[in-house]
């Protein structure tokens, strides 16, 4: 990575974004501008950190933003458990959920962690253009921040979505407790 | 004439500001610390009600170790507010991922540094908001070390690695 260029280079390679990137051999290019300056939005492609690995460079795209909550989906509806977005986090899928791993492993990420969009593909020459921000149909359901403060489910819950998440409530106390939390130098 | 040195400045300026910039992102850069929370260490004539106009101490943050991905238990860091990106905080680092540490108002229980975490804390535990409130935080937040108190004059000295009492013993590889 260029220290103050804005606008870097990568090849990324995995199974997490098929069908937006192939397996292996895409070159992308990517920017830092949109990431520092607070212009990111859902269904943004970015270049993030994953927590476990400071080394490490992942290529996902952003599904939950701070405040939302994301309902997780697994195998059978009962065990889909809501995941609270904190302040400055974001929450990161890869479109293949199958074989990715993302946020749902490792929860929402801190945005100083996000280091660039990605908003162009230059390889392999059939699929060069820009890449667009969208959200795939496999990404999880994301109830947007005002529904989530308050029990009702009415609104931004879909149609499939169960009902008990009239306890999100409580795990949106919890979290965004400590998204208050006071970090003075 | 005037054209001549307005280009001399535009040549001079077209080597010296990449390298100037090259230099802070790589090598070091220094940085103004408002608060208390690292007090003694920074800050130590700081009261409780900034007031207008007081001094601030200017410290050294050296990005070289921690580019290369070394964090050294003990050593004062910089990094990212994980609730706002905007933010940078300075604070002790106390242990890596791994490590054993001792959460505070709980002091019979250890916990460990999940993987690629770390727990941050500061010096001057009544006023900081620090991993006992939010729990550790990704390595990847950390931006520089921090080496020197650069100002003001009077207190210019080098920062070293101290680990609290409460967290030593704890790891092996920590004498």
């Amino acid at each position: 990575m260029v220290f103050r260029l804005r606008i870097f280079f990568l090849q990324c390679s995995g199974p997490s974004m098929i069908p937006a990137f192939n397996q292996s051999g895409d070159v992308i290019f990517a920017e830092m501008f949109s990431a520092k300056t607070g212009r990111l939005d859902r269904g943004d492609v970015v270049i993030a950190i994953p927590p476990q690995n400071p080394k490490l460079r992942v290529c996902k795209r952003i599904i939950g933003l701070p405040g939302e909550t994301v309902i997780v989906r697994s195998r059978s509806w009962f065990d889909d458990r809501p995941e609270f977005v904190p302040e400055g986090h974001v929450w990161l899928e890869g479109d293949n959920p199958s074989n990715s791993s993302d946020s749902r492993t490792y929860g929402p990420i801190p945005l100083a962690m996000v280091r660039g969009r990605v908003f162009f593909k230059a390889w392999p020459p059939s699929e060069i253009g820009r890449v667009a921000r969208r959200v795939p149909e496999a990404a999880s359901a994301v109830l947007p921040r005002e529904t989530a403060a308050d029990s009702s489910i009415s609104g931004g819950l879909e149609s499939d979505a169960p009902v008990r998440f009239v306890a999100t409530e409580t795990v949106v106390d919890e979290r965004g407790r400590g998204g208050q939390g006071e970090t003075r130098r | 004439m005037a054209q001549a040195a307005a280009g001399n400045v535009l040549r001079a300026s077209l080597f010296a500001v990449p390298v100037a910039l090259a230099f802070h992102d790589v090598i070091g850069s220094p940085v103004q610390v408002e608060g208390r929370s690292m007090q003694p260490a920074i800050n130590p004539h700081l009261g409780p009600e900034s007031q207008q106009g007081e001094s601030l101490d200017v410290v050294w943050q050296d990005k070289r170790s921690i580019s290369r991905h070394i964090y050294e238990r003990g050593s004062i860091v910089v990094f990212r507010n994980p609730f706002d990106p905007k933010e940078r905080v300075v604070k002790r680092l106390i242990g890596v991922d791994g490590d054993w540490v001792r959460p505070r108002g709980n002091k019979h229980n250890l916990m460990r540094v999940p993987e690629g975490y770390c727990w941050v804390e500061g010096d001057n535990h009544g006023v900081s908001g620090d991993s006992n409130h939010f729990g550790p935080i990704p390595l990847a937040l950390i931006e520089a070390k921090v080496t020197h108190v650069l100002w003001p004059p009077g207190r210019m000295r080098s920062l070293g690695q101290d680990l609290p009492e409460i967290h030593r013993g704890l790891n092996p590889s920590q004498a």
